[in-house]
């Protein structure tokens, strides 16, 4: 039986270096997360929790530390390994939806299929797209759609595939309080269903208390 | 390797109406054509030269030619005979003679080149038919005894004459007393026919007449000059006039259709080349704004990179994004740039044959046919396209490289 953690952090540091001074952005965050669960990283701005989201999705490098996902080493994976990983185990959402403004509702929750040369399964994307209220919508591009349904389509894409690991930076952080509840109630429904590890990023006390654990970042190290 | 989301995305990113791209790609694009178009003008005027030399020198004088230096002249059938068996590629011969002379007319005095053929098998050999500008390929003897003969176009104009009229050859001998003067030897022609034989000193110097009436001039009885052939691959001919030389032995001599201008042919291909890599500099710098406009495609799409990155997208796809762009301007320039060659090059032929191109006392040739090679159409392809890969390769691997954070950092 697998009993390591579904990802797993250790000691992780990132510094920038700005006109000639080195930030430490984190220094050594270690981080375990269970399959299904779902946590919560607050913190103040600057604190360092989307440069963590980031390198815990792979779209940055620590520059020391470790990263395992389901036991295997995710810093040590090539490019290939690693662009498989993320398809297939992650789904990201960001502050800003980040939809391609060239390619209609539909064509972007099915993007995750059509890069990795995937049959893609419009049946389940059209699932989604019900449950998030954009199923009249579909033929239309992100500049014909409000916010708020550009960030439920964003919210589509990432779970089309249905994965293991759901990485939030912020995702009702443009929205108005009416849009952000709608994102945050779809994305615990969703959550719920396809039964994946979920990570926020988030500022808002109130979505806070809606996870499994919660957890705090201030100046590179976890607070309690 | 499936490269259907390079294709879809390089479709909707890069050319779509409202994408800036799309129109400074466009511009980009109209570079590489116009430096396309350039090198297609530029080659086809240097094959043209050369065709039109190479041509002219094969209708006028055959592939080869065989001399047998000697008082004891055989007849020309036996050293065609001769020359056939030592090399079958040969396919038919004529005899011919050559003669200086002078023809006068309107107050002007003009040197001519006297061409006396054999009127049964000269048409065999050499293509004055594919020459003939106005009047019939006839030196033929009429009813009355005039002989005919064909001119130059350039003779014809400078002399005033024109189909019908008549022609007064003039053939300096030497005196049979004293040989420090001379006598003159006069023969009357018919003008039957009017060439354009391409190179410049016969279209303004040769006389064509029958082979009998050249001797008769010359007071050379029987005797011709050589004989002219025709081989199977006229490209072989420089390689067979050494072998039936070997052959031969002396006193015989054989020339090729090429060795009476061998340094024109060599000074063509060195120029061929210098101009192609000359002219191939404005494709570099048509590269350049290539480069420079993938490059700011590459962050125009920073984000959408980044973005597609975090969905799984492989860094050998981004490459292959860039490049297929890259690929994509260059097949479109090189498309554009041999419809607008085309264009230039028909443009260039009326220019041509309004107001002359070249010099012919300059350039042996009084015109050039504009043609191009299959082999210049690779190399401009080739090259073009190679360059407008190797111009993405760099904004290509720059956005690979970069990580899908820092594309999204900045939002």
């Amino acid at each position: 039986m697998n009993s390591s953690p579904l990802l797993k952090a250790t000691d992780l540091k990132k510094s920038y270096n700005r006109e000639g001074t080195q930030l430490d952005i984190l220094k050594g965050v270690s981080v375990e997360i269970e399959k299904g669960e779902s946590v919560c990283i607050m913190g103040a701005s600057g604190a360092g929790k989307s440069t963590l989201l980031q390198i815990l999705g792979t779209l940055d490098k620590a520059d020391s530390g470790s990263l395992t996902f389901e036991g295997s080493s995710l810093f040590e994976k090539d490019d290939e390994e690693i662009s498989k990983f993320r398809a297939e185990k992650l789904g990201f959402i960001f502050q800003f939806h980040h939809l391609l403004n060239e390619f209609n509702v539909l064509e972007n929750v099915l993007m995750p299929f059509w890069i990795r040369g995937l049959p893609a399964d419009e049946g389940y994307a059209l699932q989604l797209l019900e449950k998030i209220g954009m199923s009249a919508r579909i033929h239309h591009y992100p500049t014909q759609l409000s916010g708020g349904e550009c960030q439920r389509v964003a919210l589509a894409r990432a779970l089309v595939k249905k994965p293991a690991l759901i990485l939030a930076d912020e995702p009702t952080g443009n929205l108005d309080s009416q849009n952000g509840h709608l994102i945050q109630q779809l994305l615990f429904d969703l959550q719920k269903e396809t039964q994946s590890a979920l990570i926020v990023v988030t500022h808002d006390e109130n979505m806070a208390r809606r996870f499994s654990r919660k957890m705090k970042l201030h100046d590179g190290h976890w607070v309690r | 390797m499936n490269l259907k989301i390079e294709w879809i995305l390089m479709r909707r990113f890069f050319w779509n109406q409202e994408a800036l791209s799309t129109r400074s790609s466009l511009f980009a694009m109209l570079g590489i054509a116009l430096g396309v178009s350039v090198l297609y003008v530029a080659l086809s005027v240097m094959s043209g030269f050369e065709r039109t030399l190479k041509q002219s020198l094969m209708d006028v004088r055959g592939h080869l030619t065989v001399v047998k230096r000697t008082s004891q002249q055989d007849s020309w059938h036996e050293l065609f005979k001769k020359v056939k068996n030592l090399d079958s590629r040969v396919l038919d011969g004529t005899p011919f003679l050559t003669l200086e002379g002078v023809t006068a007319g309107q107050g002007i005095v003009q040197g001519v080149l006297i061409q006396g053929l054999d009127e049964k098998t000269f048409d065999d050999v050499i293509k004055l038919r594919q020459r003939l500008v106005q009047g019939k390929v006839d030196i033929s003897k009429n009813e009355e005894g005039v002989s005919g003969a064909l001119i130059g176009t350039d003779l014809a104009s400078r002399m005033g004459k024109t189909i019908g009229d008549k022609i007064s050859v003039v053939v300096p001998r030497f005196g049979d007393m004293d040989t420090s003067g001379y006598r003159r030897s006069v023969g009357q022609f018919e003008i039957r026919g009017i060439l354009d034989l391409g190179k410049f000193e016969w279209n303004e110097r040769l006389v064509v007449m029958r082979l009998p009436e050249a001797q008769k001039l010359g007071e050379l009885k029987n005797r011709y000059a050589g004989v002219m052939l025709t081989v199977d691959d006229p490209e072989m001919a420089e390689t067979m006039s050494t072998e039936l030389l070997t052959k031969l032995g002396a006193p015989h001599w054989v020339r090729d259709w090429k060795s009476e201008h061998e340094n024109t042919f060599a000074a063509v291909q060195i120029e061929r080349r210098i101009i192609f890599f000359v002219v191939f500099i404005i494709l570099i710098v048509a590269a350049f704004s290539l480069a420079s406009n993938l490059l700011l495609q590459t962050l125009q799409k920073s984000s959408e990179i980044s973005v597609l990155k975090s969905l799984g997208m492989r860094r050998a796809s981004v490459i292959r994004l860039f490049l297929m762009q890259g690929l994509f301007l260059g097949l479109s320039g090189i498309a554009l740039g041999f419809l607008l060659g085309g264009l230039f090059r028909w443009l260039l032929t009326i220019y041509q044959s309004h107001w002359g191109l070249i010099a012919g006392s300059v350039y042996k040739v009084s015109h050039i046919d504009l043609s191009v090679r299959l082999i210049d159409l690779f190399w401009i392809t080739f090259s073009t396209l190679l360059i407008s890969v190797a111009s993405g390769l760099v904004p290509a691997i720059r956005a690979a490289q970069k990580l899908p954070g820092e594309g999204l950092k900045y939002e």
